[in-house]
């Protein structure tokens, strides 16, 4: 049984429907990447998974639980941890506040847990109490991912990791995600570095005009020629 | 019963101006606008300060006009028959409010909402103190009073409400044909963008802020001419009629329950409003008094916004379709 | 959401912006040393706004509206004590150097919790339906000003005439060299509104709940994707908020010399609170903090020169002028 299974997903803001019934399915331990040009639905889709966006139809089960209908904060403790493209700290929280946070659902002390990621990031460990407006974009990000980890999610779900980072960082990104994933946490992510993303992923799918167009192991997508020509800007 | 409903009907028609400049801000282009008394007291002031000496006026024989404007105009051979002195006042007053609406909006349009709906409630406080507290120019909270009525001489005073009411009917027609001209030709299609999408409008090479502050401008020269009419109606006028409740809550309620954003909003929501507010007042006493009124006409509003966020418009002019259609169905059924 | 100026600067420009706003500051401090005893009632002064501006900028923060009827919300708290203390408490006028008495201790609990209840009823019944079918923020703005009427109409229906006051005695001032005259009620005030502030201080940095409020006033849609409840959050910030204006509205009754409560008293502060606000950055309540005091000094030291009765005028002038300088007040965010 797949971990994250969704079927027929429609969903859009206001009038504006922006995913015409996609469907997309994540197993455990895997890493699965999303690609398509701009505005084909990729975000829209990580957020209907997640909650922020409401689907208006289709199915979306994680974990063998129907979770559509719910809200995000109680999609969030069946154990689904979601990074947002931008904005993804909280600015004026240190980064030990924004770790409590992430684990805001956890009933039992927060120490164990915060001081696991202190040594998972240790750059973060410097700054625990700057405020997080204060970190670079490379730590920002770690930051983002770190305090999704806080509640121990069986999927997290990444939107655009490596954007606006020098390539050296997105290096040290992917490697963390393979990390991650070793640990057992299965990841869905959405990568404009298709080549790069495609090649630590196990499978991926291609989104355009709010519909899955192909899906394939990674390595086999990003050798495809015509998604090279279509979506990879043919490098 | 004759005089009650023509003095209502003249309120409502000003009443109706005030929602109509009000829907220019708020209903075409979403400026948050909660400091319509401002604009509205300067109106007012301005058209009678240019038409009579302010009443205790003796430090200030080189005031503007030395006001008496209706006296020295009325002494003109032939053009004295004409009242020009009302045309001047009422442009005298749109001036005024333009040129404030020119500063406040040029500061704070380019703010966020919330900081524009702030300062044009802190410019309409400031005006009615200074209304208030400065003597010289407008007698503090006595006010001002002996406003000449218009076309006096010709008409007998019997029959001014008569005569005003057609005077307001008529400006305020001028001005609905303005702004109904104005929402229907590019300038409105621009200013409906801006408030569905800025972000898109600003991209599409639209200057947004120039296009805001026209509508916010010409909408303050609405308020103003509405202000004019006010003062003419009443013929005095006293700060307290500018407080943020007399002044602008009430006209909020008939654009809210008006429904913004409609042509005819502003005459259906000043009808009701102004029909509750001046109704009630012929309530058993605990349900008459004024305190009654407030807490209901802001229940209302809130209940509108609730229930009914479109307003009543759209309710009346179904009703009004039904009417017609069963004298004319088929043009009705054409036309929807 | 909202669209704010991006004007390019040129480093002149923000050279000469600097120097400006240091020279504000000097006139500013000048202004308030020489005016000392003036000052000092400003200080007061910004205490009772500070307690309502704090309100509006926590309720801003997680809803992203100015709350118009926050005003009337403090009036509710006054007259809240002002039942309590002739119809329930037992009578007792002039604890210590104050011109009220020990009953009054128990009436501003009481009214914030009072204020509270109005508060979280006002988001259950209204804002909350309202942000359910997606209401724009200018939409439930109005519905605030809306219910800000209608309090002052139910105060006005029940308390209207005659005129009331709190039971008080009259006190002698305390005199201070430089020509300082304090009233004690300005100092149970001052101290009042210190707790409440240190008391919310520990709240929002060292609880739970109020680190939750912080998140999700940064970033709501993470704080949701984070597992906090939201809606709760907010509810606790319309609490936090109504009891603070419900102790703003007491403070605000016991801090005129005569006691009196007026109708229009809250809403007519609104000036001040929104300028104390706007002034320390919105949505900041440290800001809002900073902002009152600001604002509370420049309207008392205006009285030197100005009218009182422009001291709403020069609140918003002071706004004006920051403003212009700083577009996100004093200690307002970047992003």
């Amino acid at each position: 049984m797949p971990l994250l299974d969704a079927t027929g997903v429609r969903a859009g803001y206001g009038d504006t429907e922006i995913l015409h019934g996609v469907d997309m399915r994540v197993d455990a331990g895997e890493i699965v990447t999303i690609i398509g040009p701009n505005g084909s639905g990729k975000s829209t889709m990580m957020k209907s998974i997640v909650g922020i966006v409401q689907a208006s139809a289709g199915e979306i089960s994680f974990d063998g639980r129907r979770i559509e209908a719910l809200r995000a904060d109680r999609r969030i403790p069946l154990g689904l941890c979601y990074v947002p493209q931008t904005e993804n700290v909280f600015p004026t929280l240190t980064i030990t506040e924004n770790l409590e946070m992430g684990g805001f659902l956890r009933n039992d002390k927060l120490d164990g847990r915060i001081r696991e990621m202190f040594e998972l990031f240790p750059d973060l460990a410097e700054k625990r109490n700057a405020k997080a407006a204060a970190l670079s974009g490379g730590q920002r990000q770690m930051m983002a991912v770190a305090r999704a980890l806080m509640l121990e999610p069986k999927l997290l779900l990444l939107d655009e990791p490596t954007a606006g980072l020098s390539p050296l960082l997105m290096g040290t990104v992917f490697q963390m995600i393979q990390n991650i994933n070793a640990t057992g946490v299965a990841i869905l992510m959405v990568e404009h570095n298709a080549k790069k993303a495609l090649a630590i992923s196990h499978r991926g799918y291609v989104l355009a005009m709010g519909e899955v167009r192909m899906e394939n192991t990674g390595p086999e997508l990003a050798g495809d020629p015509q998604v090279g020509r279509l979506y990879l800007g043919n490098e | 019963m004759l005089e009650f409903l023509t003095g209502f009907a003249i309120l409502v028609g000003v009443y109706s101006v005030f929602t109509l400049g009000l829907n220019v801000h708020w209903g075409y282009t979403g400026l948050f606008n909660i400091g319509v008394a401002g604009f509205f007291a300067l109106g007012a002031y301005t058209a009678s300060l240019l038409v009579i000496r302010p009443p205790q006026s003796d430090q200030v024989d080189d005031y503007l006009f030395a006001g008496d404007l209706a006296n020295r105009l009325d002494a003109l051979p032939v053009i004295g028959a004409l009242d020009l002195w009302f045309v001047v006042a009422l442009a005298g007053a749109a001036l005024v409010a333009a040129m404030v609406a020119l500063v406040i909006g040029t500061i704070t349009i380019r703010l966020r909402g919330d900081y524009l709906a702030i300062a044009t409630l802190g410019i309409a406080e400031s005006v009615r103190l200074v209304f208030l507290n400065e003597r010289w120019l407008s007698n503090g909270s006595k006010g001002l009073y002996t406003i000449p009525r218009v076309f006096d001489g010709i008409v007998s005073p019997q029959d001014y409400d008569r005569v005003y009411l057609v005077v307001v009917l008529v400006v305020f027609a001028l001005m609905f044909a303005v702004v109904r001209a104005l929402v229907h030709s590019p300038w409105g299609r621009v200013l409906r963008a801006i408030r569905e999408d800025e972000v898109t409008a600003e991209a599409s090479g639209k200057h947004v802020f120039r296009f805001k502050l026209q509508a916010f401008v010409l909408g303050a020269v609405i308020m103003g001419i509405g202000g004019a009419l006010y003062a003419f109606d009443l013929r005095a006028i006293s700060p307290s009629a500018f407080t943020p409740l007399l002044g602008t809550f009430i006209i909020w309620a008939m654009l809210v329950v008006g429904g913004s954003g409609r042509l005819y909003s502003p005459v259906v929501g000043a009808l009701i409003v102004w029909g509750i507010w001046s109704g009630s007042q012929f309530l058993p006493d605990p349900l008459g008094s004024p305190h009654v009124r407030y807490f209901s006409v802001g229940a209302l509003v809130v209940l509108v916004l609730m229930y009914a966020p479109d307003g009543i418009t759209p309710e009346v002019l179904r009703i009004r379709d039904r009417w017609l259609a069963r004298w004319r169905p088929r043009r009705v059924a054409a036309n929807e | 959401m909202f669209i704010t100026a991006r004007t390019m600067r040129s480093p002149a420009v923000v050279r000469a912006s600097r120097v400006a706003q240091a020279v504000l500051a000097i006139v500013f401090v000048v202004l308030a040393l020489s005016e000392i005893g003036l000052a000092v009632n400003g200080i007061f002064l910004g205490s009772v706004l500070a307690l309502g501006a704090v309100g509006i900028t926590l309720v801003f923060g997680v809803m992203r509206f100015a709350n118009i009827a926050h005003g009337d919300m403090m009036t509710m708290g006054a007259y809240v004590a002002f039942f309590l203390l002739v119809s329930v408490l037992p009578e007792h006028t002039g604890l210590g150097p104050f011109t009220f008495g020990f009953p009054l201790l128990i009436a501003i609990p009481v009214s914030m919790a009072a204020v509270a209840a109005l508060a979280v009823g006002m988001d259950v019944l209204v804002f909350r339906r309202l942000r359910l079918r997606r209401a724009n923020i200018v939409t439930i703005e109005i519905a605030s000003l809306g219910l800000a009427i209608a309090i002052r109409g139910f105060v006005q229906m029940i308390w209207d005439t005659p005129v009331r006051y709190f039971p008080n005695e009259g006190r002698q001032h305390f005199s201070l060299p430089a020509d300082i005259s304090i009233a004690p009620n300005h100092l149970f005030v001052s101290g009042a509104a210190l707790v409440l502030a240190i008391a919310l201080h520990l709240l929002l940095t060292r609880t739970k709940q109020g680190k939750a409020m912080r998140a999700t006033s940064d970033n709501a849609d993470l704080a949701r994707a984070s597992g906090i409840d939201t809606d709760r959050v907010l509810l606790w910030t319309w609490g936090i908020a109504g009891a603070l204006a419900g102790a703003a509205g007491v403070l605000l009754v016991i801090f005129n010399a005569t006691s009196q409560l007026k109708p229009t008293m809250g809403f007519q502060l609104l000036v001040p609170l929104f300028a104390a606000v706007v002034v320390g950055g919105i949505g900041n309540p440290y800001g809002a903090f900073l902002g009152a005091m600001l604002i509370g000094i420049s309207m008392e030291v205006s009285t030197a020169w100005a009218l009182p009765t422009y001291k709403p005028a020069i609140a918003f002038t002071v706004m004006v002028i920051v403003l212009l300088f700083r577009p996100r007040g004093i200690l307002g965010s970047k992003d």
